[in-house]
């Protein structure tokens, strides 16, 4: 594999750095026009981050070295599993065989921190959520791996984002049969998406009730500058899945167009927020194997395909 | 079992005080239970002083929906009696009152704690002790064993929400017991309105539960009536009051309903209903200038009556608003994710419901048949139920369904007034004289949006009051939540409290 910087591979990183917190706003404006509303500036996130960054950070007197660590790494995380994805007919300057893994394991590694960190505070809210937390990502896991051996062998046997998303357009091209699979990966992915990223049905960002929460009671003790740093990392998550969803059905996009689905994936996800409730807790694994489901399903055509 | 011991009052009217009863303790106990066990209601049990000695009297007020009657009992207690609730659960909470505020133990109690977290009046001794009052330091049920947790919420809440203290023992996402503390706000009201005056006593009574204003102010108004003597409410003045109590009804279910919806993260309904129970709000200042309706219904009618401009005007908005509420509902109650959420959640049974003694909304949504609009029908009109057809099981989905099914009914009720073209401007306000009728004891009670909003007073022989009782229907219904929550997901909490949407300042007064 070479591994060159190439331009457009660096634009895309560059906008997705830049651009990823326009896609809360999004979420937001969308949400807003269901329910009849103005909403929120499309920029809000850039001026809260801003005066998150302005404040101070307040730690209680009982965590640790892990509570202070978690924003960091987080963030850390998916900076680096962002640079594994490719852009257009470019690799990533980062690609090696078997980054799939390190894709996947690099968001487990920000969960398990952010976790730890909930943990450390010792507060009741913060251990429950941090219980959902684990519990839900070993279904979301489930779905997420065999979508990726759904990638893997039509990526015939190339275990690097990169080479796989080749692959895929090959494939796509050729087959009707693989372009339905792809589009049920897809579908399956969507749903994980929806999860990864805490919003409606799984979780809702946007409650106040701390008995609910999932991803939210986790951070509820964080302020200031980490509280920045989270706000921002799950921007950039949300983008990480919204490429990704996005170049598995088009890998062969050019860039600009790439970010426009980015921003249709988020406009999907404020859809789905408007016309659905949330889940009750226990419904939620049912809901994942859902996904679960849906991407064996997937598996299994694209191993007709291939008999 | 004799039944005369009873005193019984209708609802609006008065009585010499001589006439009430003092039984013995025996007598008192058996002819409470047994007329419990015959479908009376427990409205209140409280013990007062006796006047010129120390000693107390503990009265019970049920209500009889058979005969659209209250009855009342009395006997003498000394330091401690067998508690009633002992046999009856519905007693709970009001035993522990009688508990707090004169320290009387009730024996055999099955949860002796403070209710209010306010000291006794000072004849016997502190029942638990207490050195120094701290509200919500009370001694709770642990659960234990290594995989139980408890947690505790409250009493400073995220969002606009009253203080209150909610303690679960979780195994697990499962909550086994929940127990609430309240009395964060307690402000001594019903000793305030023994030393006010008439007027300034109303606008305390107001107050008391803020989104209840009219219902409190109309079975205050009642109250006081029935205490100054014969009072003729004329059909204006009735109607007036049934409109502002409609239209409190509406504005209060619709915000239920609609903070529900957000609770559930359903945006479309919650957005709709923020908006819809403003409109239902501004209509009720149309009649008087205040959104809550406060200051309309005064002792002998209304403050102001509405003459047709303003009728009109009132019933045109209420023709677009009433269109919009059924649209943003029924958005609610289509979504299949909505009803899949709500249904069999937090149920609280028939049986549970009837033991606990709930009322109001929530009563109904169980399945008992507890409306005061129909069982005790104040001095003026009456109203049919209106939950034919629902089936309820006591879930938050049937909560949900009765606060739909009686806001659209409330709605079409007002209408009704104001389309039958009655002027309502015409002899609102007959004033009552100041004057109260000594020695004597009345017992009011209103539907409110909530359920029976109960009042009691007894008047002392210079024509003061010298005792007042005022029991919102949160009181017997918390407990519905407590029962609610049993084996249920902790996480589905604030739903549960929601469906409820319980006050916490009216229990504290």
């Amino acid at each position: 594999m070479n591994n060159v910087f190439c331009p457009v591979w660096l634009a895309n990183f560059a906008a997705a750095v830049i651009l990823c917190p326009l896609l809360f706003g999004i979420i937001a404006k969308v949400k807003a026009f269901f329910a009849g509303r103005k909403g929120i500036p499309l920029f809000q996130l850039y001026y809260d981050i801003f005066k998150l960054l302005r404040r101070g950070v307040i730690y209680s007197n009982s965590v640790s070295i892990f509570f202070a660590a978690a924003p960091c790494v987080t963030l850390a995380a998916t900076v680096v599993a962002f640079a594994l994805l490719p852009c257009q007919n470019n690799s990533s300057y980062f690609a090696f065989n078997g980054d799939i893994l390190l894709f996947v394991y690099l968001f487990a590694l920000a969960r398990a921190f952010t976790v730890l960190a909930a943990m450390d505070t010792a507060s009741s809210f913060e251990g429950m959520g941090g219980a959902r937390e684990l519990h839900f990502s070993i279904f979301s896991e489930c779905a997420l791996m065999t979508l990726f051996a759904v990638l893997c062998i039509c990526g015939s046997g190339e275990f690097s984002l990169s080479a796989i998303f080749f692959a895929v357009d090959d494939l796509a091209r050729n087959s009707g049969l693989a372009t339905m699979a792809l589009l049920l990966a897809a579908v399956g992915f969507f749903i994980v998406m929806l999860a990864e990223n805490c919003r409606v049905p799984v979780d809702d960002p946007e409650t106040h009730l701390e008995l609910t929460m999932i991803h939210e009671a986790m951070i509820l003790d964080y302020s200031g500058v980490d509280m920045a740093i989270i706000h921002y990392a799950s921007a950039l998550k949300l983008w990480v899945f919204g490429q990704f969803m996005v170049m598995m059905l088009f890998p062969q996009l050019p860039a600009h167009w790439v970010w426009a689905g980015v921003f249709a994936s988020a406009a999907a996800v404020g859809v789905v927020e408007s016309v659905t409730a949330r889940f009750r807790l226990l419904k939620v694994p049912h809901y994942l194997m859902g996904a679960f489901a849906i991407e064996l399903a997937a598996l299994a055509l694209f191993i007709w395909e291939n008999l | 079992m004799n039944t005369n011991i009873f005193l019984t009052l209708d609802n609006g009217s008065s009585a010499e005080y001589s006439s009430l009863a003092c039984v013995e303790s025996g007598t008192f106990r058996s002819a409470v239970l047994s007329a419990l066990d015959g479908g009376c209601r427990l409205l209140d049990l409280f013990a007062e002083k006796e006047q010129d000695s120390s000693n107390h009297r503990l009265v019970c007020i049920l209500g009889d929906p058979r005969t659209r009657k209250f009855k009342l009992i009395s006997t003498s207690v000394g330091s401690s009696y067998h508690a009633l609730s002992c046999d009856r659960e519905c007693f709970r909470w009001f035993e522990r009152d009688i508990a707090e505020r004169t320290g009387i133990v009730p024996e055999g109690h099955m949860n002796l704690k403070p209710l209010r977290f306010v000291k006794n009046s000072g004849v016997y001794p502190d029942v638990w002790g207490r050195d120094e009052i701290v509200p919500g330091d009370a001694a709770c049920k642990e659960l234990g064993g290594a995989a139980a947790h408890e947690v505790a919420v409250g009493p400073v809440h995220a969002g606009v929400i009253e203080p209150g203290h909610f303690r679960f023992q979780c195994f697990g996402e499962e909550v086994h017991r929940l127990e609430i503390f309240l009395g964060y706000q307690y402000r001594g009201l019903e000793k305030l309105l023994l030393n006010s005056d008439l007027s300034c006593a109303l606008k305390l009574i107001e107050v008391s539960s803020g989104d209840s204003s009219c219902a409190y102010a109309w079975c205050f108004s009642q109250l006081i009536e029935s205490l100054t003597g014969k009072v003729d409410i004329s059909p204006a003045a009735s109607a007036l009051r049934i409109i502002a109590s409609a239209l409190e009804r509406i504005a209060n279910n619709t915000g239920t309903l609609g903070a529900l919806a957000g609770d559930v993260a359903f945006l479309p309904t919650s957005s709709f209903c923020g908006r819809i129970r403003g409109d239902y709000l501004n209509c009720t200042a149309e009649l008087i200038g205040n959104r809550f309706g406060r200051g309309l219904i005064v002792p002998g009618g209304t403050s102001c009556g509405a003459d047709k401009n303003r009728c009109r005007r009132i019933l045109s908005k209420l023709r677009t608003v009433d269109r919009e509420l059924e649209h943003a509902l029924g958005l609610m109650f289509d979504a299949p994710s909505v009803l899949d959420r709500l249904e069999n959640l937090g149920t609280v049974s028939r049986e549970e419901a009837q033991r606990a003694g709930l009322t109001g909304a929530a009563g109904r949504a169980s399945g008992l048949e507890c409306d005061a609009r129909h069982d005790f029908p104040p001095a003026c009109g009456s109203i049919q139920p209106c939950l034919a057809g629902l089936e309820l099981n006591g879930s938050v989905l049937s909560r949900a369904q009765v606060y739909r099914a009686e806001a659209l009914a409330a709605a079409m009720e007002i209408r009704e007034i104001l389309e039958s073209g009655i002027d309502l401007n015409e002899n609102c306000c007959v004033p009552v004289s100041g004057e109260l009728q000594k020695e004597r004891i009345a017992v009011s009670v209103i539907e409110g949006w909530r359920g029976e909003i109960m009042q009691y007073a007894r008047t002392s022989g210079e024509g003061k009051i010298a005792s007042f009782r005022c029991i919102d229907p949160s009181l017997h219904n918390w407990r519905g939540l407590e029962i609610a929550m049993r084996g249920t997901q902790i996480s589905d909490f604030p739903i549960c409290n929601k469906s409820f949407n319980l006050s916490y300042c009216g229990v504290d007064l």
